[in-house]
């Protein structure tokens, strides 16, 4: 077998791909069940962004309306709903729903909240990593990180999932919703 | 632990392959990963340090002297043979060390 020489264009592709990797194993050792993924790192870019929105539905399977604002290998820009927690907040509204079970929904919701806004607070350090947006009854997930940190050392697809990681045992507090 | 490794080469047992080599070996033959138990996160890291972070990019036009032969004083080199000695690894684990020999 002779050598096969590598250029420099693979070598700098190189890192987003053990980015991805890295997010994927990180995830699947918490138990999140995952597709396969595909290393054909000659023929394809990594698109570090679509492996993020696979990553977040391997979190959050109820996470809808995924949209990547904005991407680069090195920072990128998230969107999404969770449309459990909107229907939650639709029923808390809602004058239908009677007066104590509101009253309960609403403090466990204030209950989330705090503990969402307490992870925030104290990972951000003033950069905009997590942004939730509350308008009408839809919450909107805004991740973005864009060049933040040291991405060689903590790559922003990986700050993702622990991000992703360190939410779900808070959003697991929301209450299956049905509408009745 | 040198003495050990040598009791295993002699008796002719196969060093083990560690899961950072393999993940390499996987990835420079463009794999596809289905069984994330097959090596650790710190597998992962290690592989993009021994990848990206050793080398320096800006030995890589070097590799080549004029006349073909490769360039011994390219800090490079040895981390373009890698393909070949991961393809190795693969169907000759009996002559590997256990730890990947990149440099």
């Amino acid at each position: 077998m002779g050598l096969s020489y590598l250029s420099q264009d693979d070598i700098t592709q190189w890192a987003p791909w053990f980015w991805v990797i890295m997010a994927y194993k990180w995830t699947a050792d918490q138990g999140k069940t995952l597709p396969a993924l595909s290393l054909a790192w000659r023929s394809e870019h990594c698109d570090v962004d679509e492996h993020a929105c696979t990553l977040l539905q391997s979190w959050f399977p109820q996470a809808t309306d995924i949209e990547v604002l904005d991407a680069t290998d090195y920072g990128m820009s998230l969107k999404w709903r969770d449309g459990r927690i909107n229907a939650w907040l639709r029923m808390i509204r809602d004058p239908q729903t009677p007066r104590d079970t509101r009253k309960a929904m609403a403090q466990a919701y204030d209950h989330v909240w705090r503990r969402i806004r307490a992870r925030i607070d104290a990972k951000m350090k003033g950069a905009p990593w997590l942004e939730i947006t509350f308008r009408a009854d839809t919450f909107t997930w805004l991740f973005d990180v864009a060049n933040y940190g040291d991405y060689w050392d903590d790559p922003p697809v990986l700050d993702f999932v622990h991000w992703l990681e360190s939410l779900e045992p808070i959003l697991k507090n929301v209450p299956e919703v049905t509408a009745s | 632990m040198t003495l050990r490794l040598s009791r295993r080469w002699l008796d002719g047992a196969v060093p083990p392959i560690s899961g950072t080599a393999k993940l390499i070996s996987a990835f420079l033959s463009e794999e596809t990963v289905e069984d994330w138990s097959a090596f650790t996160f710190h597998d992962a890291q290690w592989a993009l340090e021994q990848l990206v972070h050793y080398a320096a990019l800006d030995y890589i036009y070097d590799d080549l002297d004029e006349d073909g032969s490769p360039n011994s004083d390219n800090d490079w080199h040895h981390v373009l043979h890698v393909y070949e000695m991961t393809a190795a690894l693969r169907t000759m684990p009996a002559k590997c060390p256990p730890d990947i020999p990149f440099y």
